[in-house]
């Protein structure tokens, strides 16, 4: 088709088959062959048939067995004695070499001082059962049982492989001396971010910044960004992601109402701000880190942590505009029991708690990954192959989250302070074998001053701390914010900020990063930016096929259009008319209810052919995705209430229909879609309530929903 | 060892599938602007993933929306393989569109009423729509056909399917009606 009709393709492709008789071919002889396979299937077979035909290998044969003299066996016999008599010489007189060489180095060991070695706590679970030297020489036992474990001597220089620290033994009372830390043991691509710029600039200012930034790139990636979207869809949207749910049809009619340049401020400011939508905030962004600290932790019945208590501290503590900053520090320094009812009630203790064992490896993990968006946990086992993690920093972060434990007591879980001192080591194996050990550092090898007399809470004190301070701890919280509006982060995944996460906007992942740092960790103020920024107006309609922004084929997200959720399956009206259809042929609810999964699960399945690119893998755990799959969970549910309070309310039926057209698609309905909505009426009996519920199902199942889920 | 048939969901008969349907994607893809060789291709590919995983077939409307879904995913990634920067206006409003003139019967009717509706133009109108399509004539040529400028051509041609598609979307509200 020339390009010069593309004008109206539907017409087009009418009049083509009308005038030009270019009918639809008949296809189902080329799809299904003659004996029902389709033709993957017959190809698949051909593949089959044609590896079959190719001739097998051929047979190596032996060659003949060669003719053995019949006195070789006596000649052998004879032989193999004479061997026997000539190694066993051989062995006595070596073993008489090695022993003096032993005597002698017996002898000289006794007049020299003991070589070095670390002496770990046999408890410690990491401790990994030693190489037995050929001959035993081990020290008496010691008041405390420890393990003598011979390691390589302690290195100075600054390196990024693992760095081998020596602590003085401890039942030698020597001065504890400082330990040195080597100068930068961060990974080489860590360590060459820049620092961020730490600052409070005024909303405007980071908006602009983010706006332009945003401008630059699409135009250098060629990239039109969609078009910008209407009052009504974005208030939707700003509702949906600030609040967790729909507005309010008055909600809509005020932003209608207002005809200022500045309305969208306005109500981001209100939304933020007003003691009205506090707890709406506080509710839904509770789930929101809940759902970041402890993706599915604390679920089951029997979990030691509590997801449900953790969430109501999260609450309370957003309610309470604690910042992000606080909030942290007290899921790092609590310590307590996760259910309520207990003396020691303390529900921000869950995070730790979750997985918590005696070697803290889960929580370690953890607290790398969702605190400061480093993939640490391969360092457990051995140095990092790509981001250059050694085991040494795995381990000393490790070793500041062994001064916390799970205590089990009378069938109760709480978190408490382990005996270990501070400067406690933890023992840990390197992959040749050798053993090494670790004393709590930060990630980046800086010691973490613990208060006098180096107790384990002023560590963990001090952890939080530097947690908090790093610059790597404000960019995942960055990152992890603008994921949860926009549904992509900047990097890919989400909680890995190492050299293979690029991001095709670090200046303002840093920028927001460095604000966010600035503004003390207000998480309304990052949220405010995000929702005023030119890629949240934008539409979510692609138009453009082969654009660069496709994150959903593993492209890197240049936000300039708005990614939306799972499309619905028909418009308006056709998702009315089927769901009348759907309950006059069901025979019960249950039915019903799966009639209508099915259906909108087939439309929204894709079987699009695989890109040539491979999808990496998007782990983000840390985003809503509650209730599972939600491509093939439909939109229900009523959480405002709106369709109970219509369902009450005086108004005619025609009328509420209409309420609910408003909201749901920011319009009122056609002519034709009001008698079906008439039909959905009388297909329920006459009773408003269930035509409602229908109603609101069908409308938020619509491809035309404005709603954002 | 021959592979196993393709499992069969309750009422899934590959075959009446794509005899009913075959022709609505079809339709649905050149409406979406492929051309005729890249729509059978393509209808080709969707229905045999489709039939790879078969699924409960609850209405006419469900399995043709899926369907339709099926294949503008085809299209997409087909786009993006030769990597062309081809625009369209409004998918989701096409795809609206068109599954409003498709109905029940794949676009039978929206056919039939764009036939007759082709007998209200007026006969310069129709002449030039058929060279265009019929003729696969140039704009130049209608223009010296109809004795016309072609900008002239252009805008007659323009015009005619725009009365087009009125009267087709006429047609089809009032049989909504009835």
């Amino acid at each position: 088709m020339k390009t010069e009709y593309d004008d109206d393709p539907i017409i087009n492709a009418c009049l083509s088959e009308v005038l030009g008789g270019h009918a639809p071919p008949d296809l189902a002889a080329r799809i299904i062959g003659p004996d029902g396979r389709t033709i993957a299937q017959l190809s698949a077979q051909a593949n089959e048939e044609l590896l079959a035909a190719i001739p097998p290998p051929p047979v190596v044969t032996r060659a003949p067995a060669i003719e053995i003299p019949a006195d070789f066996a006596r000649k052998k016999k004879s032989l193999r004695r004479n061997n026997q008599w000539s190694i066993a010489a051989i062995v006595a007189v070596a073993a008489g070499f090695v022993g003096l060489i032993v005597a002698i180095g017996w002898t000289t060991r006794l007049k020299s001082p003991q070589p070095q070695i670390a002496k770990v706590p046999a408890r410690s679970p990491s401790l990994v059962t030693p190489r037995t030297p050929p001959i035993a020489n081990r020290p008496a036992p010691a008041e405390k049982p420890v393990t003598e474990l011979p390691i390589e001597p302690a290195a100075t220089v600054p390196q990024p492989a693992s760095v081998v620290t020596i602590p003085p033994p401890r039942e030698n009372n020597l001065a504890q001396q400082p330990i040195e830390p080597p100068a930068s043991v961060l990974p080489p691509a860590i360590a060459t971010l820049p620092p961020l710029k730490r600052q409070s600039s005024p909303d405007n200012a980071v908006v602009s910044f983010i706006n332009n930034q945003f401008t630059q790139t699409w135009k250098q990636a060629g990239v039109r960004p969609t078009a910008a979207i209407s009052d009504a869809e974005w208030c939707q949207r700003v509702f949906s992601r600030v609040l967790g749910r729909a507005a309010t049809a008055d909600e809509l009619q005020a932003l209608a109402d207002d005809k200022s340049a500045s309305r969208r401020e306005k109500l981001v400011r209100r939304l933020l701000t007003e003691k009205t939508y506090a707890n709406e905030f506080a509710n839904h962004w509770s789930g929101v880190l809940v759902q970041a600290f402890l993706g599915h932790g604390g679920s089951a019945a029997n979990a030691p942590a509590s997801r449900e208590d953790l969430q109501k501290y999260f609450a309370s503590a957003l309610a309470s505009n604690k910042s992000y900053g606080q909030i942290v520090t007290d899921l790092l320094t609590a310590t307590g029991s996760p259910r309520p009812g207990a003396d020691d009630y303390n529900p921000a203790v869950s995070f730790l708690l979750d997985g918590m064992t005696n070697d803290a490896t889960v929580p370690t993990a953890r607290v790398a990954r969702v605190l400061l968006g480093h993939q640490l946990q391969c360092a457990q086992c051995h140095q990092h192959p790509s981001q250059g993690w050694s085991q040494d920093q795995y381990w000393s972060l490790n070793a500041c989250l062994r001064q916390v434990r799970a205590d089990r007591r009378d069938g109760a879980v709480r978190l408490v302070t382990s005996p270990r001192a501070a400067t406690d080591t933890v023992a840990y194996q390197t992959p040749d074998g050798l053993s090494k050990t670790a004393t709590p550092h930060f990630i980046d090898g800086s010691p973490l001053p613990a208060a006098e007399g180096g107790s384990g809470q002023s560590l963990l004190a001090s952890l939080a701390q530097r947690v908090v301070a790093s610059d790597d701890f404000s960019r995942a919280a960055a990152n992890r914010i603008w994921a949860q509006i926009f549904d992509y982060g900047f990097t890919r995944p989400l909680d890995d900020l190492g050299p293979n996460s690029k991001s095709a906007e670090p200046e303002v992942l840093d920028r927001l990063a460095g604000e966010f740092a600035g503004h003390d960790f207000d998480l309304k103020a990052i949220i405010g930016w995000a929702v005023l920024s030119e890629p949240f107006s934008r539409s979510n309609k692609l138009t453009d096929l082969a654009s660069k922004d496709m994150p959903e084929e593993g492209e890197m997200a240049l936000f300039s259009r708005f990614y939306s959720r799972p499309t619905r399956s028909a418009d308006a009206f056709s998702s009315l008319a089927q769901v009348a259809r759907i309950r006059s042929s069901s025979s019960s609810e249950r039915e019903m209810e799966r009639a209508r999964v099915d259906w909108l699960a087939q439309a929204n399945r894709t079987s699009a052919k695989p890109s040539p690119k491979k999808a990496p893998v998007i782990d983000s755990p840390s985003i809503v995705m509650t209730g599972g799959d939600p491509v093939q969970r439909p939109a229900s549910g009523d959480p405002s209430g709106l369709v109970k309070k219509l369902a009450a309310s005086q108004m005619s039926f025609d009328n509420k229909a209409e309420h609910l057209f408003l909201v749901a698609l920011g319009r009122q309905p056609t002519a034709r879609e009001r008698r079906v909505a008439n039909d959905l009426l009388r297909t329920a009996g006459s009773n408003q309530s269930i035509a409602l519920d229908d109603l609101w199902w069908s409308l938020q199942n619509s491809s035309e929903c404005i709603i954002d889920r | 060892m021959n592979p196993a048939p393709p499992q069969q969901a309750a009422g899934f008969d590959p075959v009446r599938l794509i005899q009913a349907y075959q022709a609505g994607i079809w339709r649905y893809l050149r409406a979406l602007g492929c051309e005729a060789s890249l729509a059978e291709d393509l209808t080709q590919d969707t229905f045999v993933a489709v039939i790879q995983r078969p699924f409960n077939d609850v209405s006419p409307a469900a399995t043709s929306a899926y369907l339709r879904k099926t294949a503008l995913n085809m299209l997409i990634s087909h786009e993006r393989r030769a990597g062309r920067m081809r625009p369209v206006e409004d998918i989701e409003q096409l795809d609206r569109t068109w599954t409003r003139w498709a109905g029940d019967d794949e676009g039978e009717t929206a056919l039939h009423h764009l036939r007759d509706c082709l007998d209200r133009l007026t006969d310069r109108a129709r002449m030039a729509l058929e060279m265009r399509f019929r003729g696969e004539a140039s704009r130049m040529e209608i223009a010296a056909a109809l004795e016309i400028t072609e900008h002239g051509a252009k805008n007659l041609m323009q015009r005619a399917k725009q009365q087009l598609r009125e009267c087709v979307e006429g047609k089809l509200t009032s049989s909504d009606e009835d």
